[in-house]
């Protein structure tokens, strides 16, 4: 610590001093750094304080050299206690300055207030009654830019231009170069008890964009509405006109029936006439022409199916709900099986009996194929009638399963409508 | 004996055939079914010589379709296509199935009986040519091979885009085809040609 009695004791008290002058300043300067942050406008205080240091440097000064009792103190003052007085001034710079960032971060200042506005995806402007914007953030100036020459130096003056582009005044809505679509709201607010207008500018390009889907979608359900309309009116009429059609065949085919048989009966004189099968034909006929009720010969494609059994020595028996209703092409898929199942029961089975069971589930018609002879000797290799008969069902939109074991056995699902593909 | 097996669903012509089977002497009358799925059943065991097929009969079933299968199993055994609709591919396709003979229920002059016999005897009688029908202010005769095939789906209610797909022509073929035919027929749409092509039985779909 006797690093300064080397110079003469002039020189050294005047460094002293110039150091501790510094020191101060140093300090001086943080406080003033810490009151400008505060408020920022208050800066000729702050320069006073700064300038205030100087004198006070100057008068220290001369005093050192002039007075010898001011310089044999300040010599005397052991130099660690300056340099302790130096360190904390450093110390307490750096303890401000982190002091200083913390605060910046998590105090609100109008700074942060303007970060804040400019994170946010709408455009905002704050503007006086005469139109001089107050706070604008920078979604607002960029969408200012894109639409006005002007930009956004009066704010009148910008609604208007919007209203020239807008097609409709409310709400306003103009489409920027890059294709989005923003809606422009004003709205009027007290701040301190004075009026503020507020201008916001919303994206609502994908709003717009389904809005118009919707319309759109809307139109077509008006027109497949009317469509349908007028296909129910049609319907109706179709359905009358083949109502009518079929009993025109039925006519048709009775009466003709009648004629003929009538027609070689008598012509041709035949042998052991018989007269009670003619009466029946035309009484048939007449009940038709009164509209009488005729009882249909039932299920000929089942009746058939048996009929074709028995010519081959097989017995089949028909099970389960009989009475369900089931449309043509089910029943012709129900056919194609059967007759399936029965050349099969025939060539390779050798059986007597041949079992068909129709059961109704829910939207389907189950139906199960089985016979009483021998078990297929291998499992089932699906050959051209089986899998013709397979892609008849998809394509209906039914399934189809083969079983051999531990006897053959046909399971079929078929849906009462065709499933349109 | 002659066992005959009719196939035929409309009941006042299976009538026809079996009286007049059942009065002959020659001819006895096994079976009369409606569904031709079901004769090849038929032909298993029971001892068949002739058969009368309908082409369109119950449930859609084709008798083109079943009398080709049964000509392949059984060539033994007679059969003669026996149609009222003058659907002009059916000669062709029966004549491809290898049917013996062709006989038309309405367009006529010979009776089927003739015709049964010749076949027995061993002939084949077939049409010349599919009947003429009047479609419009033109003739069936007048349409070319390729413009009833495309009248043919037309016929199903398909876009012209899926008839062309159909029978890989491109669309702009088909759309001149069926220009053609309008013009050649007077018909103001297509949905008139159409309908009444298929009301006359001049072409007909999944058959």
């Amino acid at each position: 610590m006797t690093l300064f009695c080397d110079l003469n004791a002039v020189s050294c008290s005047l460094l002293k001093i110039l150091m501790l002058g510094a020191a101060c300043l140093q300090v001086t300067g943080i406080i003033a750094g810490y009151l400008w942050i505060r408020r920022p406008r208050h800066v000729i205080p702050l320069i006073l304080l700064f300038l205030m240091d100087f004198p006070l440097l100057v008068i220290m000064d001369n005093l050192a050299i002039a007075d010898l009792r001011v310089q044999n103190f300040i010599l005397r003052l052991p130099s660690l206690y300056l340099f302790l007085f130096i360190f904390l001034s450093w110390a307490l710079t750096l303890v401000v300055i982190f002091h200083f960032r913390n605060m910046y971060h998590h105090e609100i200042t109008p700074v942060s207030i303007k970060e804040g506005l400019d994170t946010l995806p709408l455009g905002i402007c704050f503007y006086m009654e005469n139109g001089i914007p107050l706070l604008v953030n920078s979604k607002m100036n960029d969408l200012a830019d894109c639409i006005s020459l002007h930009g956004l130096q009066n704010a009148k003056q910008f609604l208007q231009e919007l209203e020239v582009l807008s097609p409709g005044p409310h709400p306003l809505l103009v489409q920027v170069s890059s294709g989005r679509t923003y809606s422009f709201d004003t709205k009027e607010i007290l701040v301190n008890k004075k009026p503020v207008h507020e201008l916001l500018a919303i994206d609502v390009t994908e709003y717009q964009e389904l809005t118009r889907k919707l319309e759109a979608e809307n139109a077509e359900l008006d027109h497949l509405n009317q469509r349908l309309q007028s296909y129910n009116m049609n319907a109706i009429q179709a359905q009358k006109e083949e109502e009518v059609l079929a009993a025109k065949i039925r006519i048709h085919d009775e009466l003709g029936n009648a004629i003929v048989t009538s027609r070689i009966h008598i012509r041709h004189r035949v042998k052991d006439m018989d007269w009670d099968e003619l009466n029946a034909v035309w009484k048939r006929c007449i009940a038709l022409f009164h509209n009488e009720r005729i009882i249909e010969t039932p299920e000929h494609g089942f009746a058939e199916l048996k009929e074709a059994g028995k010519s081959v020595g097989i017995e089949v028996f028909f099970l389960g709900d009989l009475d369900a209703e089931r449309s043509q092409p089910v029943e012709r898929i129900i056919i194609n099986a059967g007759r399936e199942c029965l050349t099969n029961a025939v060539r390779h089975a050798g059986a007597s009996k041949l079992f068909i069971t129709l059961q109704k589930e829910k939207e389907e018609m189950h139906v199960t194929i089985s016979n009483d002879g021998r078990p297929p000797a291998a499992p089932i290799k699906e050959g051209g009638g089986l899998s013709g008969l397979r892609q008849r069902i998809e394509s209906h939109g039914g399934r189809m399963t083969v079983t051999s074991m531990p006897q053959f056995k046909l399971q079929l699902w078929l849906p009462e409508r065709k499933k349109e593909q | 004996m002659i066992n005959v097996m009719v196939v035929e669903d409309q009941s006042m012509p299976r009538k026809l055939f079996e009286i007049m089977i059942g009065e002959s002497q020659k001819y006895h009358l096994l079976y009369a079914i409606e569904n031709a799925s079901m004769a090849e059943v038929f032909c298993m065991k029971q001892p068949i010589d002739l058969i009368l097929m309908d082409v369109c009969t119950a449930y859609g079933e084709s008798g083109l379709d079943a009398a080709a299968s049964i000509k392949k199993k059984w060539p033994g055994i007679k059969i003669i296509i026996v149609t009222s609709m003058p659907e002009c591919s059916f000669i062709e396709r029966a004549k491809q199935a290898g049917v013996d003979s062709f006989w038309y229920k309405d367009f006529n002059d010979e009776p089927i009986l003739e015709v049964m016999d010749r076949t027995m005897a061993g002939e084949s009688v077939f049409p010349e040519k599919t009947p003429e029908l009047h479609l419009g202010k033109a003739s069936s005769y007048d349409l070319t091979d390729r413009e009833i095939e495309v009248l043919r789906e037309l016929t199903s209610g398909a876009s012209d885009k899926v008839i062309a797909d159909h029978l890989h022509l491109s669309i702009h073929t088909v759309k001149h085809y069926i220009n053609t035919m309008l013009e050649k027929t007077g018909f103001a749409s297509r949905t008139e040609l159409a309908v009444t092509a298929r009301e006359i039985g001049l072409v007909i779909r999944n058959i």
